[in-house]
């Protein structure tokens, strides 16, 4: 026992580990880099660094063929750690070997953990709007409002990934439920479609007229799926109908029950930020003669949440940082008058500063170092 | 006694180099002085002759203007002819997709150059195709599509380039614009009156003939010629350059110049063109005179073609080196390696002009990436060279400064290479720390595989002393050991750049995915080495290999088909790009002849 466990450990700390793995890291991006172009950088991420295996789909189910980057990262800093507790010999030379690996450790742990706690939304203002919420890219939401005092809305929230087919959803304050009768993550929806007689369709509402034709989702960065769910809403045991709902309808549709009116929509899933922001102006300029953007930028009002409001100027590489999150100038509406903010929280944004700065400095000794003894070396 | 006709051929080559640059003039008219008059296309302001090279090169792919009727003799000339009367015969267009070309009842495999006259029929076709192309996604275009829009583009600058000057098929347009001139005084109180509100009853009718004229060509024009004439002014068509006159006493100065000059191209009168093209220089450097003096030097720079001449420099010296190990002869090192050393100072100055014209940090496109690359790693390789002193290190810089100056000609034929950055990059601090440095990891890394390269080659075909082959070895693992340090801190700078404008540090896009497997790579060597896996073979060829994992980082994730840059020249460069890493396999594959690195 005593004797697997050297071994285990001669392994677990040694170099070649290391270079197998910091080659099999290599190759795993350049295969993610070229499948990028097929499926774009955030599905090619989730599938390359997301799993713990990379799986092969052939025609006999899937087959494991690499390791994740999450394992393989995880077993660098296992490597780094088991090689410094158990070989490293502390003399003066290694001190930028040393501060380069305790970087490196801080950057891997730490980048982990930050992928786990960052938050990226999109905020899209028009000049002149008070906007007090982001949206999600990516994840959908059926969201239920319904007036709670003239100002403020209670707002029951979904997300799609809880909107199975067979999940009946119910909230102790809210007077229905919501069965959800189908999920089409993209869809192409026809009004008064001649063909599709037998594809299920809503029996009240906006959907009544829309006959919806499922689509294979598209694995894009640039492009939004237009997803669609079907819902029977039930009082008690009394079906009140079944709706349709889509990020591709638009407004929210109204449903009275017990004569409160409740509005629905399935739309991108919204980050509410206490901090809300004002648009007062959005200024771009091209290059003359040319579709080329020159400059950008959004004049805001940051209304804090005591009311307090200050100006603020967000432009290309000169983000707002305010109330834990950055607002940085995404893009803009085409008619020039609206603003989109990339809004991102990230607790963890100093690890890559802090652990990059000891990398560096412990690169730049131990480099320093070498080339001292080249120089001695070579007459 | 060596010494001194060694330094006379140092002499000779500068000289001969620089004699480029000075001013020659090939006729009775001035085209050289026209071609360096500013003017403002696509955002930046550049001397005419930069603008029709920019536009050969995008039209037809080359700068060649041989076998050309009517004859021509200079990019300029060219412009002027067809601003003056087009040149609707003139094989002009290239056209290289075989879908395109099936479409437009060409033979693909003759690869034609196509007239305006022979699209004519099919503009229409052009039309809806780019139309439909251009309503794609940018990712989701094929490269037919691409083909479609370019071809668009060009036939709409081409059309706009007749309407600049004048209307089309107004050879006597001259006439018109000083009868223009002329009868303002007489229309201005009626003019003045219309504007105000008052009805004014007729004759103003010749005056309205003119304005038409004037107001089809500011609306078509494809570039502006006429510099701003007051500090918050703007650029000019020439249309808007007399429709001033309408309010102001005069036309902008530079419009009637510019007619002018036409009309003496027209009649073939070199006293006039010269003296308009003079009035149009000074007028130009009245008004903006900073301008105006780095548009003069850009256009030397143009048509001295320095940077063809260092790669031709470069590789002579790589020959020099060559030849003094074959016939082994102290002298041969010592001259290449000063002619080395000049290159590279010629290398440097045209890095520094082209800094101070554009106001930029070296890099800003893939064209200067190259030049800059180039650099480092020869400036590396020369300071090797001062240090060991076998000849390694000229070879090496000039086979490096060959490969990349060459790359970066084929580089240049895209189009301008001074275009205005896209507001995301243009951070003149980002460019500077981070471009600069990542490109000096990229040159480092290539140095260390381009000496591993020679090593093994020299290795295969002839014999290495021992103390040659281990400086070699120290040479490359230290080369390395830059690479890793510059490639690390610049992917660490793109992060906190990445952090700044867009709130994440990484996004594993294919660019940082590119440096980042620059810096795993080049870390896991140096492991192998620490561990003792590899000894002197194992460094040359994981070494070698970097070559190749540069090569896909710097090129290789332009290719991915994102993009603009990813036409024609882009399926070329893939190719070439697939040879250079054939070539480092086999090269790799021969470090493992055997017995090689035992004797």
């Amino acid at each position: 026992m005593a004797l697997i466990i050297r071994r285990l450990v001669a392994i677990l700390s040694s170099l070649q580990l290391t270079v197998v793995l910091l080659i099999a890291m290599g190759t795993l991006v350049f295969v993610m880099t070229l499948s990028q172009v097929e499926t774009g950088i955030y599905i090619a991420n989730q599938r390359y660094f997301g799993q713990a295996l990379i799986k092969w789909q052939s025609p006999w189910g899937d087959i494991p063929v690499f390791l994740g980057g999450g394992v393989i990262g995880g077993l660098l800093v296992i490597n780094l750690l088991v090689a410094h507790i158990t070989r490293f010999k502390w003399t003066r030379t290694k001190i930028g070997l040393w501060l380069t690996h305790v970087g490196l450790l801080v950057l891997l742990i730490g980048s982990g953990w930050s992928a786990i706690q960052t938050v990226e939304s999109q905020m899209v203002i028009q000049e002149g709007q008070t906007v007090s919420y982001s949206e999600h890219l990516r994840t959908l939401e059926l969201a239920i409002e319904t007036p709670l005092t003239p100002t403020q809305n209670r707002l029951w929230s979904i997300p799609d990934a809880l909107l199975t087919p067979g999940q009946v959803h119910r909230h102790p304050q809210l007077p229905f439920e919501l069965a959800i009768t189908h999920w089409y993550p993209n869809t192409r929806l026809e009004i008064n479609a001649t063909v599709g007689q037998g594809l299920p369709k809503a029996t009240h509402g906006l959907g009544k007229t829309i006959t919806v034709f499922p689509m294979p989702p598209i694995l894009r960065d640039d492009f939004r799926n237009q997803s669609a769910v079907l819902v029977t809403i039930r009082q008690g045991r009394q079906p009140l109908g079944t709706w349709l709902f889509s990020n591709g309808l638009g407004a929210p549709q109204p449903i009275v029950v017990n004569g409160k009116t409740y509005a629905i929509a399935l739309r991108p899933q919204r980050v509410y930020h206490p901090t809300r922001i004002r648009l007062d102006q959005f200024s771009h300029s091209y290059y003359t003669d040319t579709n080329t953007p020159k400059h950008f930028s959004s004049a805001v009002t940051v209304i804090e949440p005591d009311g307090h409001a200050h100006r603020a100027t967000i432009s290309m590489n000169h983000p707002l940082r305010t109330g834990g999150n950055a607002y940085f100038q995404a893009s803009f509406g085409q008619d020039g008058k609206s603003t989109v903010l990339q809004v991102v929280s990230n607790p963890g944004w100093w690890v890559p500063y802090v652990s990059t700065a000891i990398m560096t400095i412990g690169l730049l000794i131990h480099f320093g170092i070498s080339l001292v003894r080249y120089r001695r070396k070579t007459p | 006694m060596t010494k001194w006709w060694q330094w006379a051929v140092v002499a000779l080559v500068g000289g001969f180099v620089i004699s480029g640059l000075i001013p020659r003039s090939s006729g009775p008219m001035n085209w050289e002085g026209l071609g360096s008059v500013p003017v403002l296309h696509l955002g930046r302001v550049k001397p005419i002759d930069t603008v029709a090279r920019a536009t050969l090169l995008s039209f037809k792919g080359s700068q060649s203007l041989a076998s050309m009727t009517p004859v021509v003799h200079s990019p300029t000339e060219w412009l002027v002819t067809v601003m003056l009367y087009g040149t609707d015969d003139m094989p002009l267009f290239m056209v290289r997709q075989s879908e395109v070309l099936n479409a437009l009842n060409q033979n693909p495999e003759s690869k034609p150059v196509l007239s305006f006259k022979s699209l004519l029929p099919y503009l229409s076709v052009i039309d809806t195709a780019a139309q439909h192309a251009n309503s794609k996604p940018s990712g989701m275009r094929t490269q037919a599509d691409r083909e479609w829009m370019r071809l668009r583009q060009n036939l709409s600058f081409y059309t706009q380039l007749k309407n600049t000057a004048q209307p089309e098929g107004v050879p006597s347009f001259s006439v018109y614009a000083t009868r223009y001139q002329a009868i303002l005084p007489t229309y201005r109180p009626h003019l003045m009156a219309h504007l105000s509100g008052e009805s004014v009853d007729g004759g103003m009718g010749e005056l309205v003939l003119y304005f038409k004229q004037f107001q089809h060509i500011a609306n078509a024009s494809a570039f502006r010629m006429c510099p701003p004439d007051s500090p918050n002014g703007v650029w000019k068509s020439v249309g808007d350059g007399y429709l001033v006159a309408l309010k102001d006493p005069t036309p902008h100065p530079v419009a009637p110049l510019i007619t002018a000059v036409l009309a003496a191209v027209d009649e073939q009168n070199p006293m006039a063109f010269n003296r308009a093209v003079t009035q149009w220089q000074q007028v130009a450097h009245r008004l903006i005179p900073t301008d105006t003096l780095k548009s003069r030097i850009e256009c030397q720079l143009n048509q001295g073609d320095v940077m063809m001449k260092w790669l031709m420099v470069y590789g002579g010296v790589s020959c020099l080196v060559l030849i003094g190990w074959l016939w082994p002869t102290p002298w041969v090192f010592t001259l290449a390696t000063r002619l080395a050393w000049l290159a590279w100072i010629g290398h440097t100055v045209s890095i520094a002009v082209r800094m101070a014209l554009l106001g930029r940090p070296p890099v800003t496109n893939l064209y200067t990436s190259a030049v800059f690359v180039g650099w480092v790693a020869i400036l590396l390789a020369l300071w090797i060279e001062r240090r060991s002193r076998m000849g390694l290190g000229t070879l090496v810089a000039g086979i490096v400064g060959f490969l990349t100056l060459l790359i970066a000609h084929h580089l240049s034929l895209q189009g301008d290479t001074m275009e205005m950055m896209q507001a995301v990059l243009d951070s003149n601090f980002w460019l500077a720390t981070h471009v600069v440095t990542i490109c000096i990891g990229y040159g480092a890394v290539f140095l260390a595989g381009a000496l591993a390269n020679v090593g093994i080659v020299r290795l295969v075909i002839g014999r290495m002393d021992p103390t040659m082959k281990s400086s070699l070895t120290r040479m490359v693992y230290g080369t390395l050991c830059v690479g890793l340090l510059f490639s690390f801190i610049g992917t660490v700078l793109g992060g906190i750049w990445a952090d700044q404008s867009w709130g994440r540090f990484w996004g594993w896009d294919p660019k940082e995915n590119g440096a980042f497997i620059i810096c795993v790579w080049v870390a896991a060597v140096l492991h192998a080495r620490w561990g003792g896996m590899i000894r002197e073979r194992g460094l040359w060829v994981m070494a070698v290999f970097g070559n190749v994992v540069t090569a896909f980082s710097w090129f290789g994730v332009n290719m991915l088909g994102v993009g603009l840059h990813s036409y024609g020249f882009m399926d070329q460069a893939f190719f070439w790009l697939m040879v250079f890493n054939a070539t480092q396999l086999i090269v790799m594959w021969l470090a493992f002849w055997p017995r090689l690195f035992t004797r």
